[in-house]
């Protein structure tokens, strides 16, 4: 079960420069804790101290934004993309 | 001169004086300008905005960005008396802050002027957004007033007439092929890597100085009004930095002492009941808002996931003001009664503003005779059909649309490989 992670400009920082990398995971939850495992930071950058995703980190499995799946919970297919980005501003 | 400012992020307050992106490198937050103290204050402040241009760039003191070459034409828009349609809904003081008189028919060209003066600082010569219509359109004539190039990312469902009308304007368009919440997400990523890293994304990268320029409509309705503030402003909103914008800036006003001190007006918010997440929440007393998939007939208005939106519920909250959503199917009637009662064209978010403002005004939330200006942030559309018979642009390289992309960086960096037409140096006006 191999997911990318396309990481922001300022993450990058965390995965040596990387814009995608490869971790293990089904759940957008567990896909993100391999990413904190496999390039540690990712989790003090990304939630909040209660655990859960910062109000302003939007993550996108392919086109979705979890927050109206699942959540942390969101099932990540084999091979599929997960997306962190900033809040969209849009207008 | 401009005025000095610093960034803080919203979410934990770390202050910082530049930024390279438009958020906290630490929590993700979204960065607000805190503006210092102008130039001066009081009546020589006063004195100086008076002796200034009829456009926004008379509050350039209180502005923390520089004007833009051709900028002049944006902003300074009427004020009008609606006593016809005052007396249709019951409002005996009603008046239409009416930004169809801007040069693409809409508030945003005063925030793509506000992003343009900023992005030229930087040295920045392409402006680009993701839009289908009103930012389409200021960004388009923005950048080519200031010489600079323009790219606007739309979505490929968006009709060809549409399209063409954003190239005739001069940007060069591109077709993505995703729906407009993606494209969007397209441009904060392109706004993050590359060669499109360089470019002016006005209401990304950009976003902290382009609400700046939302704030002049507050500045010109208290000066209109002989410098004091009404006792309530009715505003459409979509990310809500419109809105957010305003009450900031009438707070600003009283703190400068261009107005009296007192209260900011009572800050009501407009949204269609097919995009309603803050009304919703407002009505629910929450202090979250939770997000939406738009279905709405107001498609300048349709953002499900309004990133300002906790910020404008508490700013309606603290003004004793509100977040009213009004039935789509009242939204082309208030609209026409607009047109009718006051000869305002406006685009489907006046409909809104003036459903808003009938019901806010049958609940009986407005204290008689107190003065209401209901903001009609954009004109009807017709203006952008392509006229045929239009005068070449002497000096511009035409827009044109590109081929249609998939929603990736790469792709985007491929088909505008060198960036598009950048106007010569010197803009031409
Ligand atoms: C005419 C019009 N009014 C209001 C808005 C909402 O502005 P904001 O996103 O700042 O809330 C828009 C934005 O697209 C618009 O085009
Ligand atoms: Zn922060």
């Amino acid at each position: 079960m191999s997911v990318t992670v396309r990481v922001p400009t300022t993450l990058r920082t965390l995965t040596g420069g990387e814009s995608e990398v490869s971790v293990e995971g089904e759940t957008v939850g567990a896909v993100l804790t391999a990413l904190d495992g496999a390039h540690p930071g990712f989790k003090d950058k990304l939630f909040d101290d209660d655990g859960n995703l910062r109000r302003f980190v939007n993550v996108f499995v392919a086109d979705d934004d979890v927050r109206f799946l699942d959540g942390l919970d969101t099932s990540v297919p084999d091979g599929e993309t997960l997306s962190i980005i900033p809040a969209v501003a849009g207008g | 001169m401009t005025r000095p400012s610093s960034l803080r992020c919203r979410a934990c307050g770390e202050v910082r004086a530049t930024a390279s992106v438009q958020y906290c490198e630490e929590c993700f937050g979204p960065l607000d300008l805190v503006p210092g103290p102008p130039g001066a204050t009081g009546d020589e402040l006063r004195a100086r905005i008076e002796a200034g241009p009829p456009s926004m760039w008379r509050y350039a003191p209180l502005l923390p960005v520089p004007a833009p070459p051709g900028a002049e034409s944006v902003g300074w828009t009427p004020l009008r008396p609606a006593p016809a349609l005052g007396g249709a809904v019951g409002v005996a003081d009603l008046w239409l802050k009416d930004e169809s008189a801007n040069p693409a028919g809409s508030f945003k060209d005063r925030v793509v002027a506000a992003a343009l003066g900023r992005a030229l600082e930087d040295g920045r010569r392409v402006a680009a957004c993701a839009s289908t219509g009103n930012l389409a359109h200021a960004v388009a004539g923005g950048a080519r007033r200031a010489g600079m190039g323009a790219v606007v990312l739309v979505p490929a469902a968006l009709p060809g007439d549409d399209r063409a009308a954003i190239a005739a304007a001069g940007a060069t368009v591109v077709p993505v092929e995703a729906g407009y919440d993606a494209v969007n997400r397209l441009a904060v990523e392109a706004s993050m890597v590359g060669e499109t890293e360089r470019w002016a994304w006005v209401n990304v990268g950009l976003r902290p100085w382009y609400v700046e320029g939302s704030a002049t409509v507050a500045h010109e309705i208290a000066e209109q009004l002989g410098w004091r503030v009404p006792d309530a402003v009715v505003a459409p909103m979509a990310s809500g930095a419109f809105a957010l914008a305003l009450h900031r800036a009438f707070v600003d006003l009283a703190a400068v002492g261009l107005v009296p001190a007192g209260p900011p007006p009572a800050l009501w918010v407009a949204q269609p009941a097919g995009c309603a997440p803050v009304a919703a929440a407002f009505a629910a007393g929450a202090d979250d808002v939770a997000p939406v998939r738009p279905d709405t007939a107001a498609p300048s208005l349709a953002m499900g996931d309004p990133p300002d939106g906790p910020e404008v519920l508490a700013a309606a909250r603290a003004s004793t003001g509100g977040v009213v959503a009004v039935p789509e199917h009242e939204i082309a009637p208030a609209q026409r009664r607009l047109a009718e009662l006051e000869g305002v064209a406006a685009e489907p978010a006046g409909g809104v503003v003036v459903g808003a403002t009938a019901r806010i005004a049958a609940a009986g939330r407005l204290p008689a005779g107190a003065t209401v200006v209901a903001c009609i942030t954009g004109g009807a559309h017709d203006r952008w059909v392509p006229d045929p018979g239009a005068p070449d642009r002497a000096g511009q390289g035409p827009g044109r649309v590109t081929g249609t992309i998939p929603p990736t960086v790469s792709a985007l960096s491929a088909e505008v490989a060198g960036g598009p037409t950048v106007a010569p140096e010197e803009p031409n006006r």
